[in-house]
């Protein structure tokens, strides 16, 4: 019997390596030794030499003219050094030159910007108590988007702004959104991000979440993906803290709150990548939402088909195709008057009927 | 000479080597290049490349002689540079992901023919065959060590430095690989065993009729 669990472990050892390879050379004076150094069965010694005998390479002969021929070629290459030397203080003495002459603008440059930025950053001292401001504006039909002084990524909705300092405070970070935007805030906790919509306050330490604030709904939605934000609603002291994946709906007529969690992030993230997600939303802000996102007036004849609920999904479609998509679905013929052109030549902004089609039944 | 005494007198010549001796530098050169030659042959099978390479490793070594540390073992020293620079060559000639169209032979190091062994008693020539074929099948890391203990008859602690993991990771590298081994070959070092008894019954047999 072989105990192999036991030779796996002396044939990976180096001196029983050396040993065994040594014996294969004198088998029989060194047999007898061997197997009582590591106390082993003949059996296993020899199932040993059978293995590490096996591994016997045949030494690669090479031709002595082969190493000689590539040892002058080092020769050659080693008596060279000194020409090399002198090239090369000459090539470094001009190097020297060119880089001393060079230096003297470069560093009339250097200074003159660094007096440029400084001059460039004065204003935005809060020293008189005034802040410049930007403002950022994404036009119906268009999203933008905007990197905020600290390196924050804040994707504008269409039909959106957004208005922030030129350069934040250093304790507080503070800006002003209306309509919606996706943010991406970068991680600051001496300095949290306030964001101030029309109705609430959104305070935000580094987290990526998206809020909803038109002016026309009403309604503030805030979604966080990810990290942490509180919500801090008008005429209100109280903070509330929202967690990733929930989304808060503040109703600002009624003054309440109502958290949910998510199902499908993309139905609240998705605009920023140019998906429009519909999930089981009223007709009728689906409408402002198409408005919005199509820059077009949108006009219902018939004020009961804005209770309609749906769900869906437009990727890169045109406002006819969406439009023809959903009245597959609701009882609505869809109008598209022409476009009226006005005195000065240019045409107004484009208007879209939707009346209730009786001869559809509601599927 | 013993391995280690010849290790004891290449130090010696690499310290005169390091003290600015040219024959010195030409000793070590043809006492080491047939097995550098082999090294390189086994991961880049471009002989002028390897030649090439050789050379350079040789000439740094001269020019750095006076900032060189100290060195156990010039032949593993002189595999270790060598080794870097054919990787940064072969990543230099055949990029990170070598293309489907080169040769298997020039992707795939470290591997192994029949002729690069020895007959020796011990085996058979079925048994040398499977183990052959099981060498090849080892990840290329255990293949390398393999060259490196039996063929270089290099000791563990250099190994360790050529492969820059520590002599504990070569031990359980080498007990993978002959674990490996030894249940690929299982059945050929089985009937070589029985075949050794088949011969011995034979012979008893035949003496037997003739006495």
């Amino acid at each position: 019997m072989v105990n192999h669990k036991k030779l796996d472990q002396l044939l990976a050892d180096e001196n029983f390596q050396d040993d065994l390879r040594a014996a294969l050379k004198d088998p029989q004076r060194m047999k007898v030794q061997f197997i009582q150094k590591y106390s082993i069965r003949e059996e296993e010694f020899q199932y040993a030499q059978r293995i590490l005998g096996t591994l016997s390479f045949q030494r690669a002969e090479i031709d002595h003219k082969q190493i000689d021929k590539s040892f002058n070629r080092v020769l050659e290459q080693i008596e060279r050094p000194r020409i090399l030397a002198n090239k090369k203080t000459t090539v470094s003495l001009w190097f020297t030159r060119i880089a001393a002459v060079l230096t003297l603008p470069l560093l009339l440059t250097t200074f003159y910007f660094y007096q440029q930025t400084r001059i460039l950053q004065f204003p935005a001292q809060p020293a008189s108590g005034l802040v410049a401001q930007h403002t950022f504006h994404a036009p119906l039909g268009i999203k933008t988007q905007v990197v905020l002084p600290d390196g924050s990524l804040v994707w504008l909705n269409s039909g959106s702004s957004l208005t922030f300092p030129v350069v934040f405070q250093p304790n507080q970070r503070e800006i002003q959104l209306q309509g919606e935007a996706y943010f991406e805030v970068v991680k600051n906790p001496a300095a949290p991000m306030l964001v101030s919509t029309e109705h609430m306050k959104i305070k935000v330490y580094g987290t990526k979440f998206n809020v909803n604030a038109f002016a026309d709904d009403q309604i503030v939605r805030t979604t966080l993906v990810e990290g942490k934000v509180t919500l801090i609603p008008e005429n209100n002291t109280k903070e509330y803290a929202l967690s990733p994946g929930y989304t808060a709906l503040y109703y600002s007529e009624t003054k309440e709150i109502k958290a949910s969690e998510v199902t499908n992030m993309t139905a609240y993230t998705g605009w920023k990548d140019g998906k429009l997600l519909l999930q089981d939303e009223n007709f009728g802000d689906i409408l402002k939402k198409l408005e919005r996102w199509y820059n077009v007036e949108i006009q219902l004849s018939d004020p009961s088909l804005a209770d309609y609920t749906l769900y869906a999904t437009f990727v890169d479609e045109s406002i006819e195709q969406v439009l023809s998509i959903i009245s597959n679905s609701l009882p609505i013929q869809v109008e598209f008057p022409k476009r009226i052109r006005q005195a000065d030549g240019s045409y107004a902004k484009r208007k879209i009927m939707i009346h209730r089609n009786w001869t559809k039944s509601i599927s | 000479m013993s391995i280690r005494q010849s290790i004891i007198t290449q130090r010696s010549v690499w310290e005169r080597m390091k003290k600015g001796d040219q024959a010195a530098l030409a000793d070590l050169f043809s006492c080491y290049y047939p097995d550098l030659y082999h090294y390189g042959l086994k991961i880049l099978h471009l002989p002028d490349l390897i030649d090439d390479s050789i050379q350079d490793v040789f000439i740094r070594i001269w020019e750095k002689r006076g900032t060189l540390g100290e060195v156990l073992n010039p032949q593993a020293y002189l595999i270790s540079c060598l080794r870097r620079k054919l990787f940064e060559n072969k990543e230099k000639y055949f990029g990170h992901d070598l293309p489907d169209t080169t040769d298997v032979e020039t992707q795939a190091a470290f591997l192994f023919e029949p002729a690069e062994f020895m007959e020796v008693e011990e085996t058979t020539e079925q048994l040398r065959q499977s183990m052959i074929r099981a060498i090849n099948r080892l990840p290329e890391r255990q293949r390398e060590l393999i060259l490196l203990r039996f063929y270089n008859n290099l000791p563990y602690r250099e190994i360790a430095l050529i492969m820059n993991i520590n002599e504990q990771s070569v031990k359980n590298l080498m007990q993978r690989a002959l674990t490996h081994l030894r249940l690929h070959t299982n059945r050929q070092l089985q009937e070589g065993v029985d075949s050794l008894k088949d011969l011995r019954l034979t012979l008893f047999v035949f003496f037997r009729k003739k006495n």
